[in-house]
């Protein structure tokens, strides 16, 4: 399946330095016999640097061909000797000269081999990956997609999934019998009824039987009221009036169907209990409701009702699922072993989830994890729709490729909720601090999980760009919630209070009982700990003691929020997130507690009212990081300064207008982002004084009218973005100082019209991104001054995306 | 390194257009028509039909007519009568000037005759207006006034021969707003005194014209008097020496007072080389000054003598002009690789002021020049247009959503807590910043004067207000400290007060068709300052203001012109009520006065 090339190539690496290194050393003798004055330094160093080089080709003869990240940290290692024996190359002797030309010959090709993976291409191929997949799956859905199916908020997505022809056939079966009023489409999870239901919200003689189909999400924990009075909207199109409680809802809903008596569809996707469903089911003429859920028992039993069970994939159509997922095409290709092929995929079961997710996990792996996998399935127990346990075994022998670290790191995905885009960094940011990974090795782990179906990954466009800068803030993860059931599962394994992980798997509106149980005064063992909860006041929270833990997320949904007091006792506390899901923004009380945490490196906060905590940040001496999403208040905040950050990310702070004063003094500040932020102005005025920068991003911010004449201090400079300053007419003439600036963003910036003549002078200058207007002075740039500059013009692109967020 | 070049104009087609009215023979039957009205009929109007073009033709010379001595050049508001509608007027709303004595002629025929009642009859013809002299310019205010009727497939049209100016800039730019600008064609020839007479003041014509006119009159044929050789050429020495200071001050824009009158239409100066057309007013002004300048060798008192000759003899010259346009097609010395330089030196030769007049050629260089820029930015704001589309669509769909979430976008974008608040607020800087763009382009005058009427930019700022201005007052009431109101002077967006006006006046000009009630409460509020009134109701402590609000609501309600989405549970307009209606209700009268609470009480909206 894969040659181990990598391999052939150390073997030839390390053949030529055993020649090489007796005949360097006998030059060293020979040398050291010299007089003082005539000897040649060099060659003792060329010694030293030939055993290092050595070494590392055995440690690279030893790493997995699929331990992407490993094998990176190695490549650069390689370079650095490669371009240290260069170096040495014009003070040898000629006799030996042609020996270390073949051996660096060997070593650029071993680092070719083990070389990281340009990560921003690595991320758009994986993107273009998802896409092309999503294509094969939705074939003519893209024309249908029109605005009536958007307007009765069904969503447009996957139409055609493999073997889908025949169950869609079955349901429409049911729902066209007169007498049928609700049917329960059950199997267990994974199981493709969503997928289900979406193509029948899409089929045409549905839409021709029915006069409305409307599509609801009911999932774990629901708020029934909500549901119901969505319902109540989209079934009789007005505004819905004052209902006292879901019962007097659901009445009047009742009467005004029995009025209307016209054909709709009730689609209820993802229904967990039968008390939720007797809350929602209603009875009228003409109305039919089709329920999903992985409990057939909830669905009530009487004439009118009909329950569905969605049979798994049978064999061809699980194999074309499967090869897809695992090759990229629909049938095995001639080159991969057709038995292990089809024995592995057999082990699935026929669950789409499964064969998505297995075979994406074999997807470009050798021979030996290919039988591995195989053997490792058929030991777990049987996927059965009885045992979730099973599933989950299943599933786990897609991170069976993991080494230690990627499983932790895996385990860390449940610290997010379900159903909520998460951006990238915060993840990132709990790799680096606490799985110890460097910041690059621990992108190509999300890309990798990306590309195994392990986790989902949206990245909006220009975010490719900012990615070899160590910034992710553009890109967004989410997950299938089998996926992270499985993840809760395999970190469930202990109890409470010996547990690493100590997550809620969905939200509740106080601590779970079971975690105050366990109270004695007793300290947790958990090194990751996330709590989703509604409003909390100091009085909720158990006192507890976490001595261990060094992750700390908090989402919640309320307008007031006090902080846990527990979180002083987090001494080792290196991440904490929190994340508030109201629509509103959220006053947080206690936050001064977070300036005891002495080890804390980063910092994001999300959607809460005037962080006070902004102030005392001087005293946290090792942060690193600070991000800072949807707040407000920054009027209140007079001075802000911690000299030790970074990396300093604010974004859609509606009311940042005046900088907090010192907010400059980042002399170790690398990365500087500051986005739809729609007030500001101006940039504070000493924005030169961020002398170590190498990032700047000052992306969407339209009322900024001009750049502080500083700018052209930031000789470090390598990535500006600017792009959507809408309201920047010119650029300073002190821009052409920055002598190391490589990539320029400037993408709808529609009132500049000029450049200033000293662009000439971006001598490193290597890319810049630009709409059509500005592109054409930038070729002449490219033309006169900087050749190897490469201009991309883009067009401004539309899309709706933005309302979900 | 600047980024937008405009690409020069490409033709000059003057020429052309005066060969196809020179060939396509109604000139000629136009004047026939004016020679042969007789000598009873000065008073009135003639209807000649011919096929199935209708000739409404304007009797020449009134003595009375040609000098109206109440103001300095004989111009009176036109507005002071009112038999033409109000939206005559400037675009900053100055007054129009017209000349007295013709418009007192049109009044006379109208009042004194069955002109009226004739036009009725007329309905669904092509007409054309003919008159000559002074009786030009009174078929010009007759065409004026029959465009303002709006009838539907009639069409009208403008010749005259020999007419004075008769209107000044403003009602110019309201004839080019309404783009009737190509309904007058005026004959000139390159000599003839009248149209440029006034724009001498009118002492310093009245009494030669008190010699002259007689003579005209029995050139015509309406008269037979006798006017001695003497005092006629004495008589046309002046007047040409008066009127050439005149017009050689506003050729040279000369500081110093001007005449209020400017040419309004396509101008066709004719002479025995050739002819060729005219449009721009102020390239026309100054040909009208260099076409009747001195030739080399032609002794002063010979011209005087032409320019009042000519001023009879259209018809020799338009039997004569077919064969000038055969010759016109040559020209002396004159190299350039652009066309347009080339078209514009044969029209100079084919009028006979010759291409070497660097002024006339500079003056239609220049007139040809700007009336391309304004297309060309035309065109490039339909493809903006059409770009910005998409923000109106973001704009929308937000609208949506946020209904969706029980609350209005107006409430919405006030909080601006969202990421999807931050997003469109992108978009509205973006519509923002294209209509302020449009608007100063209007208003620089780099615009086709016509702009403003056109239907595509009345509806696509019209709904850009409706449905943007309430993010823009959102806007305003989320980051004002000065705690102003945004309907106070100076804040609300400039655009939007434009295009506000630019919708009145063409809703003006709809009248005649009657405009249809709503049948269903609009999708947007018709009033886009909507909110804004509304955030001053909640700020205002006195009753009445308050109650004065409620009364505007009830209108828009009763009209239907409000839009639902303001009935949201979480909209300042329901908190706003709520505190209202409370205060309210302790008047017990209110509850049964008022047709709000009603509403409001039974949900009638829905």
């Amino acid at each position: 399946m894969e040659s181990f090339n990598s391999k052939v190539l150390c073997t030839r690496a390390d053949a030529l330095l055993k020649s090489l290194i007796p005949a360097v050393q006998q030059l060293c003798v020979s040398d050291l016999q010299l007089p003082k004055d005539q000897q040649n330094p060099p060659i003792h160093q060329f010694v030293s640097t030939l055993i290092r080089a050595a070494e590392l080709v055995k440690f690279c003869e030893s790493i997995s061909a699929f331990n992407v990240f490993r094998r990176c940290s190695y490549a650069s290692q390689i370079l650095k000797l490669e371009e240290e024996i260069d170096g040495i190359m014009n003070s040898i002797p000629a006799h030996v000269e042609s020996d270390a030309r073949n051996l660096m010959a060997a070593l650029k090709d071993l680092y070719k081999e083990l070389k990281p993976p340009d990560l921003s291409r690595t991320l758009n191929t994986m993107i273009q990956q998802q896409m092309s997949l999503g294509n094969l799956c939705r074939s003519t859905e893209m024309e249908e997609a029109n605005k009536c199916s958007y307007l009765s908020n069904v969503p447009v997505k996957s139409r055609f999934y493999a073997g889908l022809e025949k169950p869609v056939g079955d349901l429409k079966e049911l729902l066209f019998q007169s007498e049928v009023s609700v049917v329960g489409v059950h199997c267990m999870g994974g199981g493709g009824k969503t997928t289900l239901a979406l193509a029948i919200c899409n089929d045409p003689h549905i839409k021709d039987y029915f006069e409305n189909v409307h599509f609801i999400t009911v999932s774990q924990s629901p708020n029934l009221k909500v549901i119901i009075e969505t319902m109540w909207e989209k079934i009789v199109g007005r505004k819905k009036p004052e209902f006292q409680n879901v019962e007097d809802a659901r009445i009047q809903l009742n009467q005004q169907l029995f009025s209307q008596s016209k054909r709709i569809l009730m689609i209820l996707d993802d229904v967990w209990s039968r008390a939720h469903l007797e809350e929602l089911l209603i009875e009228a003429p003409g109305y039919k409701t089709v329920i999903t859920t992985r409990d057939s028992s909830i669905v009530p039993q009487n004439s009118s009702t009909r329950l569905y069970q969605l049979p798994l994939l049978g064999h061809e159509d699980a194999l074309s699922l499967f090869c897809f997922s695992a090759f990229g095409q629909t049938s095995i290709p001639s080159n991969a072993h057709a038995n292990l092929v089809m024995e592995v995929q057999a082990e699935c079961k026929g669950l789409p989830l499964a064969l998505k997710v297995i075979g994406s996990s074999l997807n470009g792996e050798p021979y030996v994890t290919w039988s591995n996998a195989k053997n490792k399935l058929s030991l777990g127990e049987s996927i059965s729709s009885d045992h979730e346990e099973g599933l989950f075994r299943c599933l786990e022998t897609s991170i069976n490729f993991l080494d230690d670290v990627g499983r932790e790191c895996f385990l860390d995905l449940a610290l997010f909720p379900e159903n909520k885009k998460t951006c990238a960094n915060a993840l990132l940011d709990i790799w680096v601090y606490v799985r110890k990974l460097e910041w690059q090795d621990a992108f190509m782990m999300l890309v990798e999980f990306a590309r195994k179906s392990l986790l989902n990954l949206v990245s909006s466009p220009g975010s490719q760009a900012t990615i070899s800068y160590g910034n992710a803030s553009e890109l967004y993860f989410s997950q299938h919630d089998v996926m992270r059931d499985l993840a809760i599962y395999l970190g469930n394994q202990d109890s409470i209070v010996h547990r690493k992980r100590l997550f809620m798997p969905r939200k509740e509106l106080s601590l779970p009982g079971e975690w105050g149980e366990m109270l004695n005064d007793r300290p947790f063992n958990a090194q990751v700990v996330s709590i989703h909860t509604g409003s909390m006041v100091e009085s909720q929270w158990y006192k507890m003691d976490f001595p261990e833990a060094e992750v700390l997320v908090l989402h919640f949904s309320a307008s007031k929020y006090f902080l846990p007091p527990f979180v002083k006792t987090m001494k080792k506390l290196k991440f904490v997130m929190l994340c508030n899901l109201n629509s509103k923004r959220a006053t947080v009380e206690g936050l001064d507690a977070l300036s005891s945490l002495t080890q804390l490196r980063s910092v994001r906060l999300e959607k809460l009212e005037a962080p006070t905590v902004l102030e005392q940040i001087k005293a946290i001496q090792k942060l690193d990081k600070l991000s800072l999403c949807l707040c407000q208040g920054f009027g209140n905040i007079s001075t802000f300064s911690n000299t030790n950050l970074q990396e300093f990310n604010l974004d859609h702070c509606s009311d940042l207008e005046e900088w907090p004063a010192e907010i400059c003094c980042m002399p170790s500040a690398q990365v500087w982002s500051i986005t739809n932020c729609h007030l500001v102005e101006k940039l504070p005025c000493d924005l030169g004084n961020l002398s170590s920068l190498r990032m700047l991003r000052l992306s969407a911010l339209p009322a900024l009218k001009e750049f502080p004449a500083s700018i052209g201090k930031l000789g470090q400079l390598e990535f500006l973005d600017i792009s959507v300053c809408e309201g920047l007419k010119e650029l300073p003439e002190e821009i052409g100082q920055l002598k190391q600036l490589k990539e320029f963003d400037m993408r709808e910036c529609s009132r500049l019209r000029r450049l200033p003549r000293s662009v000439c002078e971006l001598s490193s200058l290597k890319y810049v991104i630009c709409d059509e207007k500005i592109g054409h002075l930038w070729l002449q740039v490219k033309a006169s001054f900087i050749p190897d500059l490469r201009v991309e013009i883009v067009e401004p692109q539309f899309t709706l995306d933005w309302l979900d967020d | 390194m600047d980024v937008d070049l405009l690409n020069p104009p490409k033709f000059s087609v003057g020429q052309e257009l005066a060969n196809f009215l020179a060939t396509c023979e109604i000139l000629l039957k136009a004047w026939k028509a004016i020679c042969s009205i007789s000598k009873n009929r000065e008073d009135s109007f003639l209807l000649i039909k011919d096929e199935d073009v209708v000739y409404v033709i304007f009797p020449s010379f009134h003595n009375e007519d040609f000098i109206a001595s109440d103001s300095k050049y004989g111009e009176c508001n036109i507005k002071n009568q009112k038999i033409f509608s109000a939206g005559l007027k400037g675009n900053d709303d100055k007054p129009a000037l017209v000349h007295k004595g013709a418009l007192n002629r049109f009044l006379h025929i109208l009042e004194n005759s069955d002109f009226k009642a004739k036009m009725q009859d007329l309905k669904e013809q092509n007409i054309i207006f003919v008159g000559h002299s002074i009786g030009g310019a009174v078929a010009a205010l007759a065409t004026i006034w029959f465009l303002e009727k709006r009838l539907r497939n009639s069409n009208s049209f403008c010749i005259t021969f020999g007419a004075p100016l008769f209107g000044n800039a403003t009602i110019q730019e309201a004839i080019g707003r309404e783009d009737w600008l190509g309904r007058f064609c005026h004959v000139v020839c390159k000599y003839d005194i009248v149209p440029r007479m006034y724009l001498a003041p009118y002492e310093s014509i009245a009494k030669p014209l008190d010699a002259i006119v007689p003579h005209w009159r029995s050139k015509m044929g309406i008269d037979c008097v006798d006017v001695s050789h003497l005092s006629m050429s004495e008589a046309c020495m002046t007047i040409l020496n008066n009127v050439l200071k005149c017009t050689s001050t506003v050729a040279n824009n000369y500081p110093g007072v001007r005449s209020p009158y400017v040419p309004i239409g396509t101008y066709m100066f004719c002479s025995t080389r050739g002819a060729a057309c005219f449009e721009d007013s102020e390239a026309v002004l100054k040909l009208l000054h260099f076409s009747m300048q001195c030739q080399e060798g032609i002794p002063f008192d010979q011209i005087a003598g032409t320019c009042i000759s000519e001023h009879t003899d259209y018809g020799c010259m338009l039997e004569g002009i077919d064969e000038a346009l055969l010759n016109a097609r040559q020209f002396a010395n004159f190299v350039s690789n652009s066309s347009f330089e080339i078209g514009i030196a044969l029209e100079l030769e084919a009028i006979g002021v010759g291409a070497q007049d660097n002024h006339a050629f500079f003056a239609l260089k220049k007139a040809g020049e700007a009336k391309n820029e304004q297309e060309m930015n035309t065109e490039k704001l339909n493809v903006k247009l059409s770009k910005n589309q998409s923000h109106m669509a973001e704009l929308e769909w937000y609208k949506t959503r946020c209904k969706d979430s029980n609350t209005g976008y107006y409430d919405a974008f006030k909080q601006h807590d969202q990421k999807k608040d931050f997003h469109v607020n992108l978009a509205r800087t973006n519509l923002g910043d294209f209509w302020d763009e449009i608007v100063e382009m209007e208003e620089k005058h780099v615009l086709p004067s016509d702009f403003r009427t056109r239907n595509k930019w009345i509806n696509a700022g019209t709904t850009y207000r409706r449905l943007g201005e309430p993010l823009d007052i959102a806007y305003h009431c989320r980051t004002d400290k000065g705690n102003k109101s945004f309907l106070s002077d100076g804040v609300r967006p400039h655009r939007h007060i434009v295009l506000e006006k630019w919708m009145i006046e063409k809703e003006q000009t709809r009248t005649g068709r009657g405009k249809r009630g709503r049948t269903n409460f609009a999708s947007l509020s018709e009033d886009s300052v909507f909110w804004a009134r509304l955030e001053e109701a909640c700020k205002a402590s006195v009753r009445p203001q308050q109650e004065e609000f409620e009364a505007y609501v009830w209108t828009m309600i009763t009209n239907k012109s409000i839009s639902v989405e303001v009935f949201l549970e979480q909209s300042s307009f329901m908190k706003w009520w709520q505190q209202y209606s409370q205060i309210q209700l302790q008047s017990p009268q209110w509850r049964s006065s008022s047709p709000l609470f009603n509403f409001m009480a039974n949900q009638s909206w829905n």
